[in-house]
């Protein structure tokens, strides 16, 4: 079916259907749900598992150890990390990436676990499965109050949550930062050991005289009287006055006597949070899947701005990390990227093509991306930088088709072609040839379709954009260039480019002398096309480049065996500067995570396992060009202010990975091999240019107060092991031993000793044990003997192996060209029967992503050769239009190691797009070409002829394609950067030498010699 | 073609231009870490080691009425302070009295009986020397008369024994102290050693402390310690000397030692407990036991081997040195392996590796 014919005889119906797409494709682009980026499932959960009491190794092998096997029993899963702590076990469990209904998986993993729950040792809790550790909060909620009352902000903040529920489409708000109050009864070792009494008998005591009020009903014939028994305590006066009898002595005391009773927060504090400087309560909200960002983040800001309204005058709201302002900000900004590149295009294609040309082409652009967006939003595509990057690629590419449609009329008509005739005849002979090409273009895009992975998740809408945007382009350049053309365009138009013309001469000349020397010029091309495979061999090669947020974050680490109280006051420092207006007018905001990981508030970023001597910041500057700037004064500082503090600053990031993260991973059974191993490499990186930031995940050993219990004596003394570690427990970590009601609180009571005591290890030989069975007490120096010594505060495994994963960050050569140096330095072998050498990290996850895209490229490959045979029924010029691939990445490579742009996925994407492209102007060429060669007598003559006539339509879609993402190179950011850069450079040599190149082989294979005319 | 060929290297190299300007030099001269720095000094020699021990007052007695009775005067609590010599308690005395006047009855009636044996046994004497009895009948007299003696003998004594158990139904203390426990109530009956309360001297207290075998040597009497005593927090430290050293472990490999108190101005008791330091002289075996901040002391990460980083200021780098940790309160570690002289780091070791350039801040 002629589709051009059809659309002349239905004109009526193409006009409304323009004016269809028009108006609906607004529509749809206004109401389409947006976001930063695509949704990336994280199909990661934690398994946590509190086990009071264990050491790290004691942990690993009666807790983690039978976790991990357990959770290896599920085929579904790809990754084992377990992290063995003193007294909690945190297994973190990763699916194959073809995954995508993760809940049925997650049962199993439930029911998996719970089956372990018996073989786990008594000091045990039972594991908690943490499944929706994967989701990202929409936005950060701080609560501070000027007073830094604590308890008022955790009150405050269980209203404010109930408030923000009321927002449609809040799907879970989880409260961070609440310092638990606790009662905390102190009592100093030698009171007790004055009475001669058991802690645990003024336990019992406590307990019993805190029942928890009974009811009953009496009843008679008229009434039911509810009664009630008092006996709980209603408040800290209660627990004072509490009664306990001293065993044998039949006297009564009060607690008061023996305790100092104190209502406080919990001490030392855990997932400690500030916003700014303030101590702070932190509401993570998450908003419902598929729901508008945009619409969800003002109706929370106005929730949140009436909050705040009706809160005591002291009490302050802040969103410290707000997605729905982000992607607002980035939306505009990728809107503004498209806008400008449209204009662009518009204008050259004007330029060339004559206004009337010109804008009859150049309304196919905006049409075709209108398409595009009709099909977003019924496919549930949101906008985001991805959807948006494919409307940008697309550009360069579906220009070609209105261009070629409208410069083969007016070439027609300029050789005396009626206007019609001309425009029936262009779609009806550039039909085909053209869907070929667009074809070939979308298969190009197949693999990001097929992979099976998270960046296959990330770029997949990219692909469907593309194929949806150029099928429509094509559509339209077919049926509605060709009757727009015979209603607006001049016959005359084509005279007017004088620029055109004359490449177009001067071609016609120079392709005579290179069939002429054929051999010396595909010489000249292999020799180009070698070095520039060469020179890619020098481009430093980024997955994904830094995002350019206003943001920036901080992660400190204290030494292991820090407390969590040097970790807060380091970090309230840090803050203190970062806080202070003079010094650093470029910070807005800042929220700060002391002791654990904080909430994930970026897809890729995971927040750490809580540890006390590490904290997390994210620091919100006013200007994203203030983050790097700040990054480096910051480390200044932290660099020249604290000792004890090894900080880690990183940009934020674009994609799925890191840049320049290196992991490298060392797994086996020995340990000790481990560490020399882990040594060796950290030792060798240090010594690759760039490279910061190394450290491994065992941390340092820490201090370890050994107490050996002499069995002996401890049982001649009537002690049991149990009754010393009870009572050690409880001296210094306090044991919770009832639990005080307050309003819908509870508040546990707790025993422990006096501060003094607590903190001062020098006290632990004097400290007294109370043997029941002897009733005494018995000094601890008496049974046991203490043994300083060091261990590691946690054990590390990856799949059931121990490892110790090395970090580093290179940020100038690159991961790849690292892991290429380390291999080559190191003198160990990578793999022995004690350890083996695992390289992860950034470029193992663009080397996994580019594995998957290139399983699916031989696919793309064998379809596009089909498509190529049935349009040119020719093996030959099939390979022919094929060989043109290579030649498209000469000017890309060239250009990528000049400007040294990171070579990445953002890269291969502009590749693949100019393979399009390329392949385009083959087909086209050859299409032309045999053609010509149909009714020509002259071959060779007939060659040099098809090929200048294609060299307008080329020529013009590649300076169109080329100026139009000039504006993105420049000003699109560095997303952009290294894909502007390939398609530019790439385009610009490529479509020279194809041009060249195209009609010099098809003489070779087709033994149509060189006649001087 | 010339025209083209302009465009494009003007394009090229605007952008190339462009883009290169772009590009950051993320390039960072490395600069050292900073750390914290101190000397080993006289300062930090460790100079005493403490121990804690339980204070016992150096005089200690049971109190027991040596005889039986029911008491029927008892004014002792615990806690009363009493001087030498002072009445405690009594017990009924009437059967004491009573036994004291029997013995004196049967000493008047011993007393009689020998007064007649003794007038018989001169004018016995007298007619024997005329012969007007014989001597064997005389030796009959003579032996009535010595048992008669014997017999008054006896009796006095028995009246003594009976006077003194009536002195014994009185308690009086034997020295000055305080009442620490008692064990009986007025109206009780009592046998005789039955304990009723206890005493301690409150004039002189000692410190009794059990000292590893690793310490013992370094102890000798004579030496000096410094006394704190844990309840007494308002009061100063008590000076000692170490009266007693063991000389036989005891079970656990610990000897005991005991610390006699000087100048006692504190209200001490016996049963507080007390941290001894003993101070030692240059020359003991400690003189090579620094205390330095357990910050300091960090572990080998393959055998976890203590270490300090030591600045070497010559060539501005640390270097490992393995030290031995023996002892640690929580902040301050005693460690042995320096020398007097050794600059070490004290905070910021956990990041450092062998031979890497610092910055030295000293503290």
């Amino acid at each position: 079916m002629n589709l051009t014919k059809f659309a002349f005889k239905q004109s009526a119906m193409v006009v409304f259907a323009l004016l269809a797409i028009v108006v609906y494709g607004l529509y749809a682009y206004f109401n389409c749900p947006s976001q930063e980026d695509p949704n990336i499932l994280i199909r990661e959960a934690v398994i946590y598992t509190a086990c009071p009491g264990l050491d790290p190794q004691q942990v690993n092998l009666l807790v983690t150890e039978k976790i991990e096997r357990k959770a290896r029993e599920l085929p579904e899963i790809d990754e084992i990390y377990g992290t063995s702590l003193s007294g909690a076990s945190i297994v973190h469990v990763w699916l194959k990436e073809k995954y995508f209904n993760l809940r049925p998986i997650w049962q199993e993993l439930r029911s998996k676990i719970h089956d372990v729950i018996p073989d786990l040792p008594t000091e045990a809790y039972p594991p908690q499965v943490n499944d929706s550790y994967g989701l990202v909060a929409t936005a950060v909620l701080s609560i501070t109050s000027d007073q830094n009352n604590l308890a008022g902000i955790e009150k405050i903040a269980d209203e404010v949550r109930d408030g923000i529920y009321a927002v449609p489409n809040t799907e879970k708000i989880v409260i961070e930062g609440v310092q638990k109050e606790k009662i905390y009864l102190e009592t100093n070792n030698n009171k007790l050991a004055n009475f001669n009494i058991s802690p645990f008998i003024l336990i019992d005591a406590l307990k019993r005289q805190n029942a928890v009020s009974s009811t009953g009903i009496l009843q008679n014939n008229k009434h039911n009287i509810v009664f009630s028994a008092t006996g709980n305590f209603n408040n800290i006066n209660d627990v004072k006055n509490a009664v306990f009898n001293i065993p044998g002595a039949n006297k009564l005391l009060h607690f008061s006597d023996i305790f100092t009773i104190k209502r406080g927060y919990v001490s030392p504090a855990s997932n400690i949070v500030y916003s700014n400087q303030k101590p702070a309560v932190a509401l993570a909200i998450y908003m419902s899947p598929g729901a508008n960002i945009l619409k969800y983040g003002k109706a929370l800001y106005a929730k949140v701005a009436s909050i705040q309204k009706n809160l005591p005058a002291d009490y302050r709201l802040s969103f410290s990390i707000s997605q729905p302002e982000r992607v607002a900000h980035s939306l505009k900004g990728f809107q503004r990227n498209l806008y400008e590149t449209v204009a662009v295009v518009l204008l050259v294609i004007i330029l060339f093509l004559g206004l009337r040309t010109g804008l009859i082409v150049g309304t196919m652009v905006p049409l075709s991306i209108l398409i595009a967006v009709i099909y977003m939003y019924h496919a549930g595509i949101e906008l985001h930088r991805v959807s948006i990057a494919a409307m940008i690629i697309s550009l360069g590419l579906l220009v070609d088709n209105g261009i070629i449609v409208a410069e083969n009329i007016m070439f027609r008509v300029s050789e005396g072609m009626d206007r019609k005739h001309a425009a029936l005849e262009s779609g009806k002979h550039l039909a085909i040839p053209l869907l070929t090409s667009t074809l070939t273009t979308i298969i190009a895009f197949v693999p990001l379709l097929m992979s099976q992975n998270i960046v296959g998740e990330y770029t997949r809408a990219l692909a469907q954009v593309i194929a949806v945007t150029l099928l429509g382009s094509w559509l339209l350049s077919i049926c509605a260039v060709p009757l727009f053309c015979y209603w607006f365009q001049h016959a005359t138009a084509n005279k007017k480019n004088y620029f055109i013309t004359h490449i177009a001469k001067a071609f016609h000349n120079n392709l005579g002398s290179a069939v002429k020397n054929s051999k010396k010029f595909m010489l000249l091309v292999v020799i180009l096309l070698l070095s520039s495979w060469f020179v890619m061999g020098m481009v430093p090669k980024k997955f994904f480049p830094a995002s350019e947020r206003n943001q920036f974050l901080i992660n400190l680490d204290l030494p292991a065996g820090y407390s969590i109280n040097q970790t807060d006051n380091t970090v309230k420092k840090l803050t203190k500067w970062l806080g202070n207006k003079k010094v650093n007018p470029q910070i807005k905001s800042s929220i700060s995570f002391v002791g654990f990981g904080g909430i994930r508030f970026f897809l890729t970023l995971s927040p750490f396992d809580p540890e006390p001597h590490k904290a997390f910041i994210v620091v919100n500057t006013k200007d994203s060009k203030d983050a790097l700037p700040m990054i480096k004064k910051t480390e200044n500082y932290l660099r020249n202010n604290f000792v004890n503090v090894r900080p880690r600053l990183k940009e934020m990031w674009l994609g799925t990975t890191e840049p320049g993260l290196l992991r490298i991973r060392v797994v086996g059974h020995d340990y000790i091999s481990l560490i020399n191993v882990a040594d060796i490499i950290k030792n060798k990186l240090k010594h690759i240019s760039g490279t910061t930031g190394i450290y491994d995940d065992w941390d340092n050993p820490v201090y370890k107060l050994s107490l050996v219990i002499d069995q002996v004596k401890a049982e001649r003394a009537g002690l049991t092991y149990r009754e010393i570690a009870n009572t050690l427990y409880a001296f210094y970590k306090g044991i919770k031993i009832s639990e005080y009601r307050e309003h819908n609180k509870k508040i546990d009571i707790v025993v422990r000793a006096e501060k003094s005591e607590r903190e001062d290890l020098s006290k632990l030989p004097s400290l007294t044990v109370y043997s029941d069975r002897t009733g005494k007490d018995v000094p601890l120096s008496q049974v046991a003997k203490f043994k300083p010594t060091f261990e590691y505060s946690k054990v590390k495994t990856f799949n059931l192996q121990n490892a110790i994963t090395i970090y580093g960050t290179n940020k100038t050569i690159g991961t790849q060209r690292v892991i290429e140096q380390l291999t080559k330095s190191l003198a160990i072998p990578a793999k022995t029967d004690n350890y083996e050498i695992l390289f992860t990290g950034e470029q193992k996850k663009s080397a996994d992503a580019e594995n998957e895209l290139f399983k699916y490229v031989p696919i793309a490959i064998i379809l596009i050769i089909i498509l190529l045979i049935l349009q040119f029924n020719s093996l030959m010029d099939t390979v022919i239009i094929l060989s043109t691939i290579p030649m498209a990445f000469i000017g890309s490579f060239f250009a990528l190691w000049v400007t040294q742009v990171d070579f990445g996925f953002m890269a291969v994407l502009g590749l693949m797009s100019l393979a399009g492209i390329i392949i385009n102007n083959g087909i086209i060429l050859v299409d032309s070409i045999k053609e010509e060669l149909t009714h020509a007598e002259q071959k060779f003559e007939a060659v040099l002829y098809a090929s200048s006539t294609r060299v307008r339509p080329i020529v013009m879609a590649t300076i169109t394609t080329i100026l139009g993402l000039i504006p993105l190179l420049m000003f699109g950011g560095p997303l952009w950067r290294s894909m502007c850069i390939v398609i530019i450079f790439g385009l610009a040599i490529g479509s020279l030498v194809t041009l060249y190149v195209v009609p010099v082989l098809y003489c070779w294979v087709h033994r149509i010699a060189f006649s001087n005319r | 073609m010339n025209n083209l060929q302009k465009l494009i290297c003007l394009i090229l190299f605007v952008s190339i231009g462009l883009i290169a300007c772009q590009k950051n030099d993320s390039k960072q001269a490395k600069v050292p870490k900073l750390v914290e720095v101190s000397k080993i000094t006289d300062a930090n020699l460790v100079k005493a080691r403490r121990f804690t021990g339980l204070v016992a007052a150096a005089k200690i007695t049971k109190l027991s009425f040596e005889e039986a009775g029911t008491i029927n005067y008892f004014p002792l609590l615990v806690g009363k302070r009493v001087k030498k010599g002072e009445l405690l308690g009594k017990l009924d005395d009437e059967p004491y009295l009573l036994l004291v006047r029997l013995r004196e009855q049967q000493l008047n009636k011993a007393k009689a009986v020998e007064q007649e044996k003794e007038i018989t046994y001169i004018a016995q004497k007298q007619m024997l020397a005329k012969k007007h009895i014989s001597k064997i009948a005389f030796k009959g007299i003579e032996s009535a008369y010595q048992a008669a003696q014997q017999d008054v003998k006896a009796a006095t004594t028995q009246l003594k024994i009976a006077k003194r158990s009536l002195h014994n139904t009185r308690l009086f203390a034997p020295f000055s102290g305080v009442i620490v426990k008692t064990f009986v109530r007025k109206h009780m009956f009592v046998g005789a050693g039955t304990v009723v309360a206890e005493l301690h001297g409150y004039e002189k207290y000692e410190v009794s402390v059990d000292l590893p075998d690793t310490y013992i040597n370094s102890v000798h009497v004579g030496d000096k310690a410094i006394v704190t005593v844990f309840a007494l927090s308002g009061h100063k430290p008590i000076s000692g000397v170490v009266s007693e050293v063991g000389q036989q472990g005891l079970a656990g490999l610990v000897f005991s030692a005991v610390v006699s108190l000087e100048k006692i101005d504190a209200p001490l008791k016996s049963g507080l407990s007390a941290e001894v330091t003993f101070l030692k002289s240059k020359s003991s075996s400690l003189a090579h036991h620094f205390y330095v901040p357990l910050s300091s002391v960090i572990a080998r990460k393959h055998d976890l081997q203590a270490m300090v980083f030591v600045y070497n200021k010559e060539h501005g780098v640390v270097q490992k040195r393995s030290v031995t940790v023996l002892h640690t309160d929580g902040k301050y570690a005693e460690i042995s392996g320096l020398k007097l002289g050794d600059v070490i780091v004290v905070s910021g070791s956990s990041y450092l590796t062998d031979n890497e350039k610092v910055r030295v801040k000293f503290l």
